[in-house]
């Protein structure tokens, strides 16, 4: 849950590409008076329902959710030693996991820290090229130095494993859903509700069928990383050209020789695509991962929050952040290899072109004789101690002096928040009957998509939480969710435009909001929780500075992509820059900073669940106190979560849809499609857009 | 053709694999010393859980090196909280904890350990614990009548905080610490909201900002703890434990009105441990030290020392105390 709530950067970007072709609109009337009509009718109907009927979800039509779960719960740890199902199928199932992954953590580390440098080299090398190679050797020397070489292999082989097994799972299901679109459709809103779960809810049930331990923490993983990889394996397969698919038939190829010799080829990049996506979702979970008693980086994040100790979490979030700019550059390096050079066989190294074959037998050799100058010659298994270097100390310190420099000011900020911000929105929210803010959301859903499905999604889902005895909790992390959110978005939108107005300012943010968004919820919590007062508030600051990302990507991405020809015309037209700006850009930019206010919404989310660990109230607590006391409130709050995370993200994606797209019969689908979640590419939309996909990822990598 | 060479490939490299599995660690020169006469159990590894406070990790931490330097075995240690501990003790992956506080989890001891449910009591450690509300004993000079919850009764808004509102804070601990405070708070009529920090840490680092400025507190907290030293705190009287009070508490927590029983803390184990490794259950059944032992280590990690660096320490200065759990452990293995 950790990195990538919702769709991971190059998913999104994708998105984007595919979403701005409609977007052009011409808005020739105001429509302001209308909509502030319409906003002032609908705060004198809250108003005067909230006088005149009792706020709140009545107890008579609740049930106890929870009662059920429980007793599951109850019956299978004092069964699991003896049931059936878990004697033969579970226990056997985690037992042999677990001890798979033991042992390729165990072979990790006796190839000695040397060898697994020059694996990650070689590897890395002829996959995706010698400056890779170098970037990999870099990252993984430095996990090494920052003392964390044991935690970094756990965490790397949880990683490989879980890729492995969300690889064989995701490519099939992937290119079957791309040859049946029916299948398609059918998984399509799956996939849509396990990219919107918190990764959280997922743990409860794990947990009591399979205990603690790294089984769990794999299939949470798994779970979480499945998505990108079988969406754009059904994308890859369904880009590739009619005429290519004709030629195979009219030369009498069977649709399996289809398969393999035409449309797996030519979906190899896209598919390459996927499982890059996939290792960045699967990094995120690593935290989580932790909480269910597996080792490793996530741990040492966990001790960080625990003991109070930025420096230890910082590191342990740098060590992360290490790995995952490995992986991410090897894999997508692979995949843009794969593009590019379509049919050559040769791996470019420093310069020379030499053949494949021969890279791949020298990477064999140099890793052998890296493994056995390691295990004969240095005699280190583990990274040597005094290559290392302690940060945590010093970053400590440095924070201890802010914390005392500003700390004063924080701790007002804090209760300001609190008293003008959290609590009159949470009394808000609480004091309203539950049926007008069902029906308002109802109508927000309609309004803005004009279907009655969602309307009526959401109308259903919210008054579910209600029926599940949750009410006022999810009305309290609603309240904390309003506040991070508007916050967040009123800092990202002006950051992305001086971004996308500026190559200088582009190019120095980059790498910062690369590294953001890497870096675990967790470790922003850490310092939130130094600055502010144990409260509501850790969890909101955590979560709007954690979310800025995708804003700032967002804003600048669709100013980016305006035509150059329309911006020109504007401005040949004697349009002030700031007109241009209002005028041409930010309404052309409309459908990407909508996502990007979509993808903030769903990943400060994730960050006020998480805060449940550290005085955050609400549905987060709720979920926290489920994996450890009572699993069967865990599990009802993990729900709560998931249906107020659907309905937030589907109304929020509507929005984004652009207006002209609502008219015409045409569109119909287009806006079916998008609102679902995956614009990636449309069945009648071109292969180019896939292609175009990857270029826009290349050109921000 | 290319296929098949492509698989021999594989084969190859997964048979490299196996074999390296299979080959031993590099030998270091650091684990050679101190295992000298110690039996040979590497191949037998212990699986403790570590729960998340300094207590807990002071136990294993010397469970830990005394384990493996003086027994031979081999020792994993297992990050996880007090009542996710009790299912994975009863199936096996888990083999012992060494801390549990009793007041939390007498459905976890009649459910696991009395019904035979996978668990057994491994015994006392020694150290006797006490939960309960704690103010800096500052606070008594103005505010005598705090010394007991009749007087916190109208001194509540003393603890005011923003995200208290208008009742008092109570700052609690790790949302997973057995605690039944705002329930205390509710039945006694208190007006105090419950808010939690989220760790032991936390929890510190609040008391060390209040201590400073002399400014009010509450807090859940407990003894032994390093921290009692170094900070002079008070516990506030709550109404006696009387059985009944418990039994009105024993099927819903939220009826609970008295104080936190005193804990005999104790042990617990996987009901095969005894098979699996005798001389770890003798050693683990043995192990009983005191208060100020456990609290010496526990302010060694909290000055900044690693957990297994304290425990070492505590060792080198105490073998009398500990020798008799090794003998026993040789005496069964």
């Amino acid at each position: 849950m950790q990195t990538r709530v919702g769709r991971p950067p190059r998913q999104l970007e994708a998105e984007v590409q595919a979403g701005l072709a409609g977007a052009a609109v011409h808005r020739a009337e105001n429509p302001w008076p209308r909509r502030l009509a319409w906003l002032g009718g609908l705060a004198a109907a809250i108003w005067l329902g909230t006088m005149l009927f009792p706020g709140g979800f009545p107890d008579r039509l609740a049930v106890d959710a929870a009662k059920p779960f429980n007793a599951f719960a109850d019956w299978a740890s004092t069964h699991q030693n003896t049931n059936a199902v878990f004697t033969n199928f579970l226990v056997p199932l985690k037992d042999a996991v677990n001890s798979a992954n033991d042992n390729l953590t165990l072979l990790l580390s006796r190839l000695t820290w040397a060898g697994v440098i020059s694996l990650a080299a070689a590897v890395a090398g002829i996959l995706a090229g010698w400056r890779l190679a170098v970037v990999a050797a870099v990252g993984f020397f430095l996990m090494g130095v920052l003392g964390l070489w044991t935690a970094s292999l756990e965490t790397l082989s949880l990683i490989l494993f879980a890729i492995g097994v969300t690889i064989v799972i995701g490519v099939p299901v992937g290119i079957w859903a791309g040859r049946r679109p029916a299948l398609d459709r059918a998984i399509r809103p799956v996939l849509d509700a396990m990219q919107t779960i918190p990764a959280y809810s997922y743990l409860v049930p794990l947990l009591l069928l399979f205990s603690i331990g790294v089984t769990t923490a794999l299939i949470a993983t798994v779970l979480f990383a499945l998505p990108p990889i079988i969406r754009l394996t059904t994308l890859g397969v369904r880009g590739v050209p009619e005429g290519s698919l004709e030629v195979g038939l009219s030369y009498g190829a069977t649709s399996g020789q289809v398969l393999r010799k035409i449309q797996l080829p030519l979906a190899k990049p896209s598919i390459m695509l996927g499982v890059n996506q996939s290792i960045m979702m699967a990094l995120g979970i690593v935290v989580i991962a932790a909480q269910v008693g597996v080792g490793g980086l996530g741990l040492e994040v966990l001790n960080g929050l625990r003991d109070q100790s930025v420096g230890v979490a910082l590191t342990g979030g740098l060590a992360i952040v290490a790995l995952a700019i490995v992986l991410d550059r090897v894999t997508y390096g692979w995949s843009e290899a794969a593009r590019k050079r379509r049919g050559v066989t040769t791996v470019n190294v420093f310069g020379w072109h030499v053949p494949r074959r021969a890279a791949a037998v020298a990477g064999v050799v140099f890793v052998v004789l890296a493994v056995i100058f390691g295990r004969q010659v240095l005699r280190q298994q583990d990274f040597p101690g005094g290559l290392t270097l302690s940060i945590a100390g010093s970053v400590d310190n440095v924070v201890h002096a802010i914390t005392r420099a500003i700390g004063g000011t924080t701790q007002a900020l804090s209760n300001a928040m609190i008293r003008y911000a959290l609590d009159p929105l949470r009394t808000l929210l609480e004091g309203m009957p539950w049926w007008l803010l069902c029906g308002t959301a109802a109508l927000a859903g309609w309004t803005v998509s004009r279907r009655w499905t969602l309307a009526a999604l959401a109308f259903v889902c919210l008054a579910a939480i209600g029926v599940m005895g949750l009410w006022m909790d999810a009305m309290n992390t609603l309240s904390q969710v309003i506040v991070a959110v508007v916050s967040s978005v009123a800092l990202a939108i002006p950051i992305g435009i001086w971004s996308a107005r500026s190559d200088r300012v582009h190019r120095i943010i980059k790498p910062i909001l690369d590294t953001m968004q890497t870096l675990p919820q967790f470790v922003y919590l850490v310092p939130a929780v130094a600055l502010f007062n144990p409260s509501r508030v850790p969890g909101v600051i955590a979560g709007l500075v954690y979310a800025l990302p995708p804003g700032i990507r967002l804003t600048d991405l669709g100013i980016r992509e305006v035509p150059a020809e329309t911006v020109e015309a504007s401005v040949a037209y004697g349009a002030t820059p700031w007109q241009t700006l209002r005028k041409v850009q930010l309404p052309l930019a409309r459908p990407a900073i909508l996502l990007g206010v979509n993808q903030t919404i769903m990943m400060v989310l994730s960050v006020v669940i998480i805060a449940g660990l550290v005085g955050g109230e609400g549905l987060g607590y709720q979920v926290i106190l489920g994996l450890s006391k009572d699993p069967g409130l865990g599990m009802v709050a993990g729900i709560c979560i998931l249906l107020l995370a659907i309905v937030i993200d589907r109304i929020t994606q509507a929005i984004g849809v652009p207006s002209s797209a609502r008219a015409g019969a045409g569109a119909a689908r287009a806006r079916k499609e998008r609102s679902s979640g995956t614009a990636v590419a449309t069945a009648d939309a071109e292969p180019v857009i896939a292609q175009g996909t990857i270029r826009q990822g290349e050109g921000e990598a | 053709m290319k296929r098949t060479r492509r698989r021999a490939f594989f084969a190859m490299a997964a048979a490299a694999a196996s074999m390296l599995v299979a080959c031993s660690n590099v030998s270091s020169s650091s684990t050679s010393t101190g295992t000298g006469g110690a039996p040979d159990n590497s191949g037998t590894t212990i699986n403790i859980a570590v729960s998340p406070w300094v207590g807990s990790a002071a136990n294993v931490a010397v469970a830990k090196q005394l384990l493996e330097q003086k027994l031979g075995y081999t020792v994993k240690t297992t990050n996880i909280d007090e009542y996710a501990q009790f299912p994975a003790l009863a199936n096996g992956d888990l083999d012992a904890t060494l801390e549990v506080w009793p007041s939390g989890h007498a459905k976890d001891y009649s459910k696991y350990i009395q019904g035979n449910n996978g668990v057994v009591d491994g015994g006392l450690t020694g150290v006797t614990g006490q939960i309960g509300w704690w103010i800096p004993t500052y606070m008594l000079t103005a505010h005598p009548e705090l010394a007991t919850w009749e007087g916190l009764k109208a001194d509540a808004a003393l603890f005011k905080t923003a995200e208290s509102g208008s009742a008092g804070q109570i700052l609690d601990g790790d949302p997973s610490f057995v605690t039944y405070d705002q329930s205390i708070a509710d039945n006694l009529g208190l007006n105090l909201k419950v808010v939690y920090s989220g760790s032991e840490a936390a929890e510190l680092s609040a008391l060390d900002a209040a201590y400073q400025k002399q400014a009010p507190i509450l807090m859940y907290f407990w003894t032994p703890h390093w921290a009692q030293q170094k900070y002079d705190l008070t516990m506030i009287k709550l109404p006696d434990v009387t059985p009944a009070c418990t039994a009105a508490a024993s099927n819903d927590v939220t009826k609970y009105a008295c104080a936190y029983p005193q804990d005999d803390l104790y042990k617990a184990f996987n009901s095969d441990l005894q098979t699996k490794a005798p001389a770890a259950f003798a050693f683990l059944t043995a192990m009983t030290y005191t208060n100020d032992n456990q609290n010496g280590i526990g302010l060694d990690i909290s000055n900044g020392m690693k957990a297994d660096a304290a425990a070492q320490k505590w060792i080198d200065a105490n073998p009398t105390v500990w020798q008799p759990w090794v003998d026993a452990g040789l005496a069964a293995g």
